[in-house]
């Protein structure tokens, strides 16, 4: 309690369980970790060897998230057209995924856009979401992408 | 035929479950559903329930129900009644966490996306119960698979790092 009064960051974490508080910390540095690091390192071209996805490697063809490290420094480098090219997909779905984030965990947003809530837990919302990943996979890998 | 109720833990949904399961886990602020309620409420607007799971009732437990039922028309509860009134609300299907999954290069994305996808097929045909194990399923492998991938990604990291620490020596 007086912790809290002193540190505001303290305050954040008032009345969460113990595991909780670990798993954010954990969390957050995980989150500035990779920003630090795919800021500074380039995936493309970089002494640093980046972990390559299991399924390209296997079987040489790309996966529909193949591309997202590439994405992520070009899109902290607020490059977004190369962001864009790298994988459309991951660039296009970033404001979806926080939108459904918001509609299934937030009371406040689902009382100030009731509509756009429902609509975005909807079976249509699910199953157009399904339709674009696979079209994307199959897409990417015909005209290489 | 006992009546079967659904809680909420957290964020989870628990149930069905009977009057005598809930005893001693639900308190006055838990959020509940039977069918027949139009919405979920808590434990403490629901007098019955109240007095039924062993609870003081302060105020009165309830208006004399002729009075309220058929001179009094206009001063019933607005229900959201778009849910059918017989299924609680659907179950989050986890699709955020499939999502990220698949972003993270990981096919077990895939099958969690399908999962998704079945969890609101089933809800859809009226199977909540399939719906919810579905929404589980699609969460479990999601979970997997992203924890799998941070930390492939981090030892993978680290493995450059200190190769690159004793090349240097």
């Amino acid at each position: 309690m007086q912790a809290a009064a002193v540190f505001p960051v303290a305050a954040f974490f008032d009345g969460m369980k113990k595991t909780s508080i670990l798993l954010t910390i954990i969390f957050v540095l995980l989150v500035v970790g990779a920003v630090v690091f795919y800021t500074v390192f380039d995936p493309e071209n970089s002494s640093v060897s980046f972990p390559k996805c299991g399924f390209y490697v296997l079987t040489g063809y790309k996966c529909p998230g193949c591309g997202t490290q590439r994405a992520l420094h070009h899109l902290l480098h607020s490059d977004f057209i190369g962001a864009f090219k790298q994988n459309a997909l991951a660039f296009i779905s970033v404001p979806y995924i926080i939108l459904l984030f918001l509609a299934h965990n937030s009371r406040r947003f689902c009382k100030k856009f009731p509509r756009t809530a429902s609509a975005l837990k909807s079976y249509v919302s699910t199953l157009t979401a399904v339709v674009a990943i696979f079209v994307f996979w199959i897409a990417r890998n015909i005209w290489d992408f | 035929m006992n009546k079967m109720y659904y809680y909420r833990n957290g964020d989870h949904q628990v149930g069905p479950v009977s009057l005598d399961q809930m005893r001693g886990v639900v308190a006055p602020g838990t959020y509940v559903w039977a069918e027949g309620m139009a919405n979920w409420q808590t434990v403490s607007q629901l007098p019955e329930l109240m007095y039924q799971l062993g609870f003081s009732v302060q105020s009165q437990p309830q208006p004399q129900p002729q009075m309220q039922s058929s001179a009094s028309p206009y001063q019933q509860p607005q229900y959201n009644t778009n849910m059918g009134g017989s299924m609680p609300p659907k179950p989050d299907n986890h699709m955020v966490l499939s999502i990220i999954t698949i972003f993270l290069c990981q096919v077990l994305g895939i099958i969690a996306l399908v999962m998704s996808l079945q969890s609101d097929t089933a809800y859809k045909s009226g199977d909540y119960d399939g719906a919810v194990k579905k929404a589980k399923t699609a969460k479990t492998l999601s979970l997997v698979g992203i924890i799998g991938s941070v930390v492939f990604i981090v030892l993978y990291i680290l493995m450059f790092v200190v190769a690159a620490g004793a090349g240097a020596f």
